[in-house]
């Protein structure tokens, strides 16, 4: 009848559970795996034992609860009684007379983590993929089956706090040094220590450190000192925040609020919190994001890759340009074992990107994320060059040259002429045509687009451009790079700004021609970060470089001229010589990259339209938004995003899109289509074409569908 | 990098000893621009431009080795550390060896040695050498109480280790390029040598002066733009240095003839313009089997025919190991000086070369170490260091014996000559001397 766990129990009296999943390569929690787990407990508290060890068959401890199963509750209250329910368990095994040990190996998360809390030790091995954390914040959640309340209770508030809040994955060293596990110890000996530390559990450590220990004692021992705490830390959460997300909140309070209280109490109190984030709109767009992300992490081109590349992967790429895009590709492949070469004929800006490269690496050092020399041999793997000698040893060409066509074609060429019959040349273009670019190419199949985003590190899209003619592993090289460089990488059909430009450009535009109608710079910025945009697209114009903006808008606009408006005065601007936040001049005035306020001339200089209107907020946001999903539904439609999934991973990871709104689709199937048509429609008869509701979205109107019908 | 997976049985070779290619840093004055470096980002940046410039697959690569004169504690193999530190093939392997300035002649004697012996490899035979970054080291006095208190346990052991201890010993030995056993330094050998030899300070100049006018030809010209580097020192990464920085091509005997003597203050005739300065510098060269060349499509520069290395009493003339380096090797080839088409002799000093040159021509010397009762021969001016020698280039010492194998094969071709030999004086009286030919395909 054991399906989930496999119990043994050694010569001295020491029950060992095994969690091995039949036929799954990890452990998750959900109903069945409960129901065992709880008569397993029982069992072993009615059995006269020396200790019990948990531990897992697989290469993880436990990634957490289903969350498909999670998100199956219709009600909150049905959320709440799942979440009970799980608490339960976790309560039987607290209350087992004899020692419970967690033996901990790969990653222990969310509900993984929670059930290694309950045991009364924890032992943890020391390698690498052992990772320990609460990463429900992420999913707009709160840990739900004990976390807030024995978290605290075992390592303190703050620690709890920074664990609970931002989710971040504690490495096992790291976990003894907190307190958060008992040892940590070879992966091999893990069983073997677990069995011995149930025997003979460590007794309780006394911190020795006296001014650590009044610290704590000051802050968290008696409650006048928590409630400082707690209003700092609720500051901090609005902060951070900026009031779109209230999963952070909800946690501040249960934490504080049960750390008082009985453990029984406190559970409630969790459980309830839990219930009530598990049907936000906030929780569900990120939990969408979760699964559109693991959606994108399998190669779209896998089968034709293996064919070509069997197990191998990419370690040596070359880079062409060592500007600010080149410098930062550069960077980013090296820090993850990707060696690279770079090709420049500019000494000097090859010695900025070196300097780059090594302030990215040093901050990481400082933060105790690298060794000295681990930061000295990623760097070492950046070759510097003037010339693409050595380059035909690559597995990956990038050009990231400024844009400007001949030039691309050159260096293809010059590419093509050393290249081996597997190299992939790849150009981070963002807005020229990629068949363009590949047009005199005498290989064609190997040319693509890795439109990364700026700046390089931390930008986390990849958009993968490729052609009618791109071979299928060509395009598997790049997924597979971007992937090895940490991205989130989507792959879209070469087209006129491909995705994420275009849908970009319409959202740009919209707001010049807001601005050209009347309303004030900062009222634009301001209208979309108060919905949830990171910058607003004044700001965005600037930062981009108005230059370059203007040539995009223009670029869009030949090739859909029927659509999108090409804003009035935005050439005067750009004549006036201001080219953004780079020359310290645009939309706002800059000193030394600074911003300042608006520039007043702009509105001489855009002239805005007699008898303008002063729009609101809502409505700048309506127009904005409206026009830049409009676009992403005809992308889907026209075949340029293949997925759904594909389009809200660009919107939010490349161009800002709030994540607690899920993205432009997710957008939709939160309000339903045929609410959006109607508000398109509307837009559409007092503003143009452009709003006019792509024909996909009608459909999906009449039709009352949605995006994600699996995700509720 | 993975390895890729040990191959069953080594390639195909034929035992001859090839030079492929070799690539330099520029060498330049240390505590200059390379002053925030160390030997091993040197050697990295060396070995990956090699590698680079060749287009060569780095799973190819058997060996990776280098001399080095003065290491730094931090990097004591500093080639298998390079190669860890590139994150190349696990599987090539490296070593570090010290012969004095003849190191990294060792190192490509070595690879000839055993692709002759039979193992066809590839191998990456250079040096480096950082004098900006040198060990400063403190007393045996001072290591010995450091390391007691180090492992002395309670506080009553510690206390009783300080007991002994004098301030004085706290004084750190500032590092001399001294001979350990005779108690001079380099530039005070060789001082002996130019009164022994009767060198004035007039042709010690003249041959100075030959050697920035012949690099800064050489330089002007372009001929070492295939062998140097694009070096962009760390760690502020400011500037890229892609040239020798201390080729004085408007120098003049009259402004060398100012310079005060360094090391004689009083009767002394060698000074800072005739002498080689202390320099930082990596050179790197591909040495690889002719057969295992070809299968892959190299194009081998040159072949190492033969090779010598000696010892001379330390305490009589230090630096004069080249005088008997170079017969002994020609002798062994059974080739006359006629034949050859190009010499280098090291440039330690201007003094050294000078009485080099001068012993080979009295019979009595060639009598003292070879019983002929003839001088060897007269070694023409204009075949000598075409190119420039150390004291207008520089001397890594650790780099000179790979530098002088590149510039000699790259000065075969250029003048479709044949042979070329390179001779280097190095420390304890010792001296190596080679024999290169250009490659003929």
């Amino acid at each position: 009848m054991s399906q989930f766990f496999k119990v043994e129990t050694t010569a001295d009296n020491v029950r060992i559970v095994t969690f091995d999943t039949p036929g799954k390569d990890v452990n998750v929690l959900n109903e069945p795996v409960v129901r065992e787990l709880s008569e397993v407990v029982e069992d072993a508290s009615r059995a006269d034992l020396k200790g019990v060890v948990f531990i897992s068959g697989k290469k993880d401890f436990v990634l957490g609860a289903d969350i498909n199963e999670i998100a199956q509750f219709n009600t909150i209250e049905d959320t709440y009684n799942g979440s009970r329910a799980l608490q339960e368990v976790f309560n039987k095994i607290g209350a087992i007379k004899c020692p419970t040990v967690a033996a901990i190996h790969g990653q222990a998360l969310g509900g993984g983590l929670e059930f290694a809390l309950a045991c009364s030790h924890r032992i943890a091995s020391d390698s690498e993929k052992t990772k320990l954390a609460l990463p429900e914040i992420q999913l707009g959640l709160v840990p739900g089956a004990g976390g807030t309340q024995r978290l605290p209770r075992l390592i303190g508030i703050q620690g709890a706090l920074d664990m609970i809040l931002t989710g971040k994955r504690i490495a096992a060293k790291k976990a003894l040094k907190m307190g958060l596990v008992d040892a940590c110890v070879y992966e091999k000996e893990l069983r073997r220590r677990a069995v011995d530390m149930a025997l003979k559990p460590p007794l309780p450590t006394k911190p020795k450190d006296f001014k650590a220990l009044s610290l704590k004692w000051a802050t968290e021992g008696n409650a006048l000192g928590r409630r400082l705490v707690e209003t700092k830390a609720n500051e901090e959460v609005a902060k951070s925040t900026k009031g779109f997300y209230p999963a952070p909140v909800k946690a501040l309070r249960v934490i504080f609020d049960g750390y008082d209280r009985k453990l029984e109490k406190g559970l409630d109190l969790e459980a309830r919190a839990f219930a009530e984030l598990a049907h936000t709109r906030e929780s569900k767009s990120l939990v969408h994001l979760f699964h559109a992300t693991t959606a994108i992490k399998k190669n779209p081109y896998a089968e034709a890759g293996k064919k070509v590349f069997g197990d191998e992967k990419v370690s040596l790429i070359g880079v062409i340009g060592s500007g600010f895009m080149g410098a930062g590709i550069a960077a980013v492949a090296a820090d993850n074992n990707v060696s690279v070469r770079l090709s420049d004929p500019s000494k000097e800006s090859t010695a900025r990107a070196l300097k780059n490269a090594r302030d990215f690496f040093y901050k990481k050092v400082k933060r105790k994320r690298l060794k000295p020399f681990e930061a000295d041999s990623r760097l070492a793997q950046i070759s510097p060059g003037t010339t693409t000698a050595g380059f035909s040893n690559c597995e990956v060409v990038i050009e990231a040259v400024f844009e400007d066509l001949k030039l691309k074609q050159k260096l293809l060429a010059e590419v093509e002429s050393l290249a081996h019959e597997k190299l992939v040349f790849a150009s981070n273009t963002s807005a020229l045509p990629i068949a363009g670019i590949a047009a005199n190419a005498k290989h064609p199949e190997r040319v693509l687009g890795m439109h990364f985003f700026s700046p390089v590190e931390k930008m986390p899209l990849l958009e993968i451009v490729v052609t009618d003619k791109t071979a299928p592993w060509a395009s598997f090289r790049a997924v597979q790079l971007g992937q090895a460089m940490g991205k989130q990488v989507i792959v879209v059909k070469d087209s006129p700004g491909f995705y994420t430009t275009r849908a970009l450009a319409f959202f740009l535009a919209e707001a010049v021609d807001i601005l050209a109608s009347g309303s004030r710079i900062q009222a634009i910025d301001k209208a979309l970060t108060s919905f949830g945009f990171p910058v607003g697209p004044i700001t965005l114009i600037d930062e981009v470089g108005i230059d370059v903006g203007a040539h995009v808008l223009e670029t869009m606009h030949e090739a859909f001229s029927s659509r999108i408006v090409m804003p009035q005065g935005i050439k005067s601007v750009q004549e006036s010589g201001r080219m953004g936040r780079k020359n310290n001049k645009g939309f706002y005035k800059y000193i030394d990259g600074k911003k300042q306020g608006e520039d007043e001339d702009i509105y001489n200089l855009i002239s805005p339209r007699n008898g303008g209107e002063n729009l609101s907020s809502e409505d700048i946001v309506e127009r904005c938004l409206l026009v830049f999903i409009n676009e992403s539904v005809r992308c889907l439609e026209e075949g340029i995003l293949s997925t759904a999934y594909d389009g809200d991973v660009g919107a939010v990871f490349g161009l800002g899109f709030p994540p607690f709104w899920g993205g432009p689709f997710k957008y939709i199937d939160h309000l339903g289509a045929d609410a959006v048509v109607k508000r398109l429609e509307a837009l559409a008869a007092k503003y143009g074409e452009r709003f006019k509701p792509a024909a996909s979205l009608i459909s999906m109107a009449h039709e009352n569908k949605k995006y994600f019908p699996e995700e509720k | 990098m993975e390895p890729r997976k040990y191959r069953k049985a080594l390639p195909k070779g034929n035992g001859k000893a090839v030079v492929v290619d070799g690539v330099r840093t520029p060498f330049v004055k240390s505590f200059g621009v390379f002053e925030q470096t160390d030997t091993l980002e040197l050697l990295s940046r060396t070995v990956d431009g090699l590698i680079r410039k060749i287009g060569l697959d780095a799973q190819e690569i058997d060996e990776i080795t280098a001399g080095v004169v003065v290491p730094q504690t931090k990097n004591g193999n500093v080639a298998r550390d390079a190669i860890i530190n590139l994150n190349l093939p696990a599987s090539i392997h490296g070593y570090t060896v010290n012969r004095a300035c003849t190191s990294s002649m060792q190192t490509i004697a070595d690879a000839v040695q055993s692709i002759h012996f039979g193992h066809p490899k590839m191998i990456l035979a250079g040096g480096v050498e950082c004098l900006s970054d040198v060990p400063i080291t403190y007393s045996k006095d001072a290591r010995t109480f450091l390391l007691a208190l180090n492992k002395a346990k309670s506080p009553a052991d510690k206390l009783n280790c300080i007991k002994d201890f004098s301030a004085k010993a706290w004084i750190p030995t500032p590092p001399a390029i001294a001979e350990p056993l005779t108690g001079l330094t380099m530039g005070e050998s060789a001082e002996i040598m130019a009164k022994l030899n009767e060198i004035g300070r007039g042709a010690q100049d003249e041959l100075a002066l030959r050697s920035h006018q012949n690099a800064a030809k050489a330089l002007e010209e372009g001929r070492f733009s295939d062998e140097v580097l694009p070096i962009w020192p760390g760690s502020k990464f400011r500037e890229c240095v892609d040239k020798d920085n201390m080729i004085r091509g408007d120098s003049s005997l009259e402004a060398l003839g100012k310079l005060r003597p360094a090391f004689d203050k009083k009767y002394g005739t060698l000074t800072a313009g005739n002498s080689s300065p202390l320099t930082d510098g990596a050179a790197v060269t591909l040495v690889t089997d002719e057969q295992r060349a070809k299968d892959l499509g190299l194009k081998p520069k040159s072949r190492v025919i033969d090779f010598c290395f000696v010892g001379v009493n330390p305490r009589e003339q230090l630096l004069i190991g080249p005088a008997v380096a170079i017969p002994m090797l020609l002798k062994r080839q059974n080739l006359t000086l006629d034949q050859i088409d190009l010499f280098e002799i090291h440039e330690a000093f201007a003094a050294q070369v000078l009485s080099c040159l001068k012993s080979m021509e009295s019979a009595d010397f060639n009598n003292h170490y070879f019983g002929d009762n003839k001088p060897f021969g007269k070694i023409p001016v204009e075949k000598l260091n075409v190119n420039g020698g150390a004291i207008a280039i520089g001397h890594p010492f650790g780099a000179t014996g790979a530098r002088l194998v590149t510039t000699m094969s790259n000065e075969l071709i250029r003048r479709k000559a044949r042979y070329g030999v390179i001779a280097i004086c190095a420390a304890g009286g010792m001296a190596g001397a080679m024999l290169v030919e250009r490659y003929n395909t």
